[in-house]
C-alpha cells in the first residue's frame, strides 16, 4: 500500500484531500523509524498501546486491516472499504470527491459562516471605528474622503445577513437579523420580504422596538399593517409601546388629524411612562416611551406657528449667560446647529 | 448653510433682526476654532455637553439638524422649518412688519 498512498499524497497535494491514518502499531518509537524509512509522511491517530485493540478502532467497529473510509470535504462517509479495494476503484471514488469539494469551494468562497450577532456586531464596530475618525476629521475634504474609504454600506452586509436569518430560522436571532434589515436597507425589495417575514413569525419577538421608528419613514400600507399588528398584538410593551408612538409620529407626518395624534399620545404619555424608549441606551435624550410622548405633545401645544416661543435661558459658548427673550423687538431666526 | 447664515446677518445689519443658535457641538475648542474660519460671528445658547442630547433641544424636541424657527419681533413663532428662498422671504416679511410698528 505505502507507494500508492505516497503518490496519492503526491499528486492532491494543494487540493483539498488528506489522507489520515489510524495507526495500530504497539511501539511508536519504532514506527516513526519506520515511517521515515517509508517515507510516510502523512498524520496518523495513534490507537494506543493495545494496538488493534485500541479504543478508535474499536469506537469505528474495525473488523479487519487495512480498512478504509473515505469522507467527504464536510466529514460526511462516502466508502468504506474492509481490504483495500483495489488501486483503480479507491482512486477513482478519492477523484471524484475532490471534485466535489473542489466545485463546492468555488461556489462559496470560504466564507465564515457567520451569525447574525456577529455580523451586526462587526457592523457596529465598524460604524464606531467610522464615527471616531469622522469625529477627529478636519476638513470637508477629508471627510469626504472618509466617506468614500470607511463608511460602512449597509448593503455590503444584506446578503451575508439574508444567509444568517435562513441559518437561524424562526429564531429570535433570525427577527433580529429581518429587523436590522428592515431598519437599515435602501432595497426596498429586501425591505418588503423583510417586513413579510416579520409579520408572519415574528411579530411576538421583543427586538422590534427600534425598527418601529425606522418605520415613520415607510409610507407603504404594509408599514401602517405592520405598526398596527404589532400595536395590537405584541406580547412585550416596549414593543407596543414603540408601535403606537411611530403611528403618532405618522399621523403627524401625514399632517391629518393632529387632533387624534394627541389622543394617542396622551395615552402613551399616562400609560407607557415606565416604559424604556427603543432608544434610551443609544441616544441620552431618550429614556421612555411616556417622556418622549409628552415632548411630542409640548410641541405640538406649543411650539407652532402662531404660539409664543418658549424662553430658553443659557451660556453662550462663552459662557456668558442670556435669554430668547434679550431679543424681543427683533426678528429671531432661531438655528438648532451643530459642526458635525 | 454657513455662507447663507453669513450674508442674513450681513443683509439685516442694522436693522431688527438676530441670528440666535443653539449649538450641540460637545467639543467648544474645535468649535470655536471652525468658527474662526468659517467667520460664524452670531451668538449661540450651548446645548451643553451632551451635544445633540442637551437640554435646550431636548425641550425643543428637536429630532432634526439644523431645524429652524421664525421668531416674530414679538415673540410669536411665525415660520418652522423653513429654507432658502421661504426663509429668506419669511424673515424679510418680519422684519418689514417690525420696521413698520416701530
Amino acid at each position: 500500500m505505502f507507494p500508492h498512498e505516497r503518490s496519492l499524497v503526491k499528486q492532491y497535494k494543494d487540493k483539498p484531500f488528506a489522507i489520515v491514518g489510524v495507526n495500530t502499531d504497539k511501539d511508536r518509537a519504532a514506527l516513526s523509524q519506520m515511517n521515515a524509512k517509508a517515507g510516510i509522511t502523512w498524520r496518523s491517530f495513534w490507537n494506543g498501546e493495545k494496538g488493534t485493540g485500541g479504543p478508535i478502532s474499536q469506537a469505528w467497529n474495525v473488523a479487519g486491516y487495512p480498512t478504509m473510509f473515505l469522507l467527504d470535504h464536510n466529514g460526511v462517509i462516502l466508502n468504506r472499504w474492509l481490504g483495500s479495494p483495489g488501486n483503480d476503484v479507491l482512486d477513482a471514488a478519492i477523484e471524484k470527491a475532490v471534485k466535489v469539494a473542489e466545485q463546492d469551494q468555488a461556489r462559496a468562497p470560504r466564507q465564515k459562516q457567520s451569525s447574525v450577532d456577529d455580523i451586526i456586531a462587526q457592523y457596529d464596530s465598524k460604524m464606531k471605528r467610522f464615527g471616531e475618525l469622522y469625529e477627529k476629521a478636519e476638513t470637508d475634504e477629508e471627510k469626504a474622503k472618509l466617506f468614500k474609504e470607511s463608511y460602512p454600506e449597509p448593503a455590503t452586509y444584506i446578503d451575508d445577513l439574508w444567509a444568517a436569518v435562513r441559518r437561524a430560522e424562526g429564531t429570535e436571532e433570525a427577527a433580529r437579523g429581518l429587523a436590522w434589515i428592515l431598519s437599515n436597507s435602501r432595497d426596498a425589495e429586501d425591505k418588503a420580504k423583510a417586513m413579510d417575514v416579520l409579520m408572519a413569525r415574528h411579530s411576538d419577538s421583543p427586538s422590534l422596538g427600534k425598527v418601529c421608528s425606522w418605520l415613520v419613514w415607510d409610507h407603504s400600507e404594509a408599514a401602517a399593517k405592520f405598526l398596527d399588528t404589532l400595536a395590537t398584538k405584541s406580547p412585550h410593551r416596549e414593543v407596543r409601546g414603540a408601535a403606537l408612538l411611530a403611528k403618532a409620529a405618522k399621523m403627524r407626518r401625514d399632517g391629518a388629524a393632529s387632533k387624534d395624534a394627541l389622543a394617542l399620545l396622551r395615552t402613551l404619555a399616562k400609560d407607557y411612562a415606565d416604559v424604556p424608549h427603543p432608544w434610551a441606551k443609544e441616544i441620552e435624550s431618550y429614556t421612555t416611551i411616556g417622556a418622549a410622548a409628552e415632548r411630542e405633545i409640548f410641541e405640538l401645544e406649543n411650539l407652532v406657528v402662531g404660539k409664543p416661543a418658549p424662553d430658553i435661558v443659557g451660556k453662550d459658548l462663552d459662557g456668558v449667560e442670556f435669554k430668547l427673550s434679550d431679543y424681543r423687538g427683533k426678528v429671531v431666526m432661531l438655528d438648532f446647529w451643530g459642526d458635525w | 448653510m454657513y455662507p447663507h447664515e453669513r450674508s442674513l446677518v450681513k443683509t439685516y445689519k442694522d436693522r431688527p433682526f438676530a441670528l440666535i443658535g443653539v449649538n450641540s457641538d460637545d467639543d467648544l475648542v474645535k468649535l470655536k476654532k471652525r468658527m474662526k474660519e468659517e467667520n460664524i460671528t452670531w451668538r449661540s445658547f450651548w446645548n451643553g455637553k451632551k451635544g445633540t442630547s442637551g437640554p435646550i433641544s431636548t425641550a425643543w424636541n428637536v429630532k432634526g439638524w439644523p431645524t429652524i424657527y421664525v421668531i416674530d419681533a414679538k415673540g410669536i413663532i411665525r415660520y418652522k422649518n423653513v429654507r432658502g428662498d421661504r426663509l429668506e422671504k419669511a424673515i424679510e416679511t418680519l422684519v418689514k412688519e417690525a420696521e413698520a410698528a416701530q
